[in-house]
């Protein structure tokens, strides 16, 4: 079937432990996720509610593109499970289709940490391995490792509060471990109730 | 790993289909696509909505057990994905404690088949896949994945069954020889709440 979405968050959950190169990465995004004890299940309250979505895409990752796809969208969120899981359920009306898709977060106590899933109606009979964050400073930082183009890389999504009434998320891919990164994907969030 | 059930929109998604061929990003992979099978987008449409449920678990799976826990629940379903998916909330009263759990689904019509995912609050970063996939036959809906319990291979099936606008059965049953034979471990009895 057509995947006009199978992007936002790529495949391949394997391959990438294996690189030296990424584990010692991997303890440094551990840094860079901040120190556990901040958290709770109120962080992702903010983005509660419901959205009107501007996206800005790029169209090549990776390649040195500067050519971006713009188009609109909706979210709504709620918080499910006594406040442990954080749901949007969300549709974005680009040229090539309307895509539809579920953002499930859940909050790990134990280790004050969030999982962040994406479920794509383009892609329903899988689910790729979570980004796994916290916020820090007001920006909820997910990292995850992931093959893109046959090449390990480190994927980083960010949340964060604008106003009361905007918010962002946005997606970075790191082709060297986490050195440099390239933002790939930006939504911007205002809110319509 | 426990319940879980779909739904849905067959026009939107059929329109959806229809005109996804044209102008697609560079990136995107597109493959040539069969034609959809929309014929269980509808199966759990029945299922929204607020429910009571009763619950018969075998205190231990695949261990000879003739021991049952029964407790109550409460459960609210939803669709998602645009009709293409569905949702549900479980509160779920084990004597030990109250639970909940949530269960995403969704419908694939490249094969016609669901797949179920199991969110358990207690171990909220458990992995999610591999889901529960499969199809309803005559009104029964069977849904397989492999798991492990106990370090070891085991088959798991839902199965769905009865499914009213006031009534539905599920049961959970693991395999520990590869499908020969099923032990049931948990029956789940859904009476309409609203």
């Amino acid at each position: 079937m057509a995947r006009p979405d199978p992007d936002r968050r790529t495949l391949l959950a394997l391959a990438l432990a294996a690189s030296p190169a990424l584990g010692a990465a991997r303890r440094s995004f551990a840094q860079d996720l901040g120190p556990p004890g901040g958290g709770s299940i109120r962080d992702f309250d903010f983005f509660l509610g419901s959205w009107r979505v501007a996206h800005r895409r790029l169209r090549k990752r990776l390649a040195g593109s500067d050519d971006w796809e713009t188009f609109e969208g909706s979210t709504v969120c709620q918080a499910l499970l006594g406040g442990v899981v954080n749901l949007n359920e969300s549709l974005a009306r680009r040229a090539s289709g309307p895509t539809s898709g579920l953002g499930l977060r859940a909050y790990d106590a134990k280790t004050d940490t969030w999982a962040d899933w994406y479920l794509s109606a383009a892609d329903p009979l899988t689910i790729d391995k979570p980004g796994i964050g916290r916020f820090r400073d007001g920006v909820g930082t997910f990292l995850s490792e992931d093959v893109f183009e046959g090449r390990p890389i480190v994927v980083r999504g960010r949340f964060s509060s604008l106003s009361p009434d905007e918010a962002q998320w946005d997606q970075a891919f790191s082709p060297d471990g986490g050195k440099t990164w390239e933002v790939n994907w930006v939504m911007r969030y205002s809110r319509t109730a | 790993m426990t319940a879980g059930m779909n739904v849905l929109g067959a026009a939107i998604l059929g329109l959806a289909l229809a005109t996804a061929a044209p102008a697609l990003a560079s990136q995107d992979n597109v493959k040539a696509k069969p034609p959809a099978d929309l014929s269980g987008l509808h199966a759990f449409d029945l299922r929204v909505g607020k429910w009571r449920v009763s619950h018969r678990r075998l205190k231990e799976r695949l261990a000879g057990s003739t021991e049952w826990q029964e407790f109550t629940g409460e459960q609210v379903w939803w669709k998602t994905l645009d009709g293409q998916g569905n949702a549900d909330d479980n509160l779920l009263r084990l004597p030990a404690g109250d639970y909940w759990g949530f269960t995403m689904r969704a419908y694939d019509p490249a094969t016609g088949l669901w797949a179920i995912w199991w969110l358990d609050s207690r171990n909220p970063h458990g992995p999610l896949d591999p889901p529960v996939k499969g199809r309803f036959i005559d009104g029964v809906g069977t849904f397989y994945a492999d798991d492990t319990l106990r370090g070891k291979p085991i088959k798991v099936r839902f199965t769905w069954s009865g499914i009213t606008a006031t009534s539905a059965h599920w049961e959970q049953a693991f395999s520990p020889d590869g499908g020969k034979t099923w032990e049931t471990n948990w029956y789940s009895d859904f009476t309409k709440a609203d």
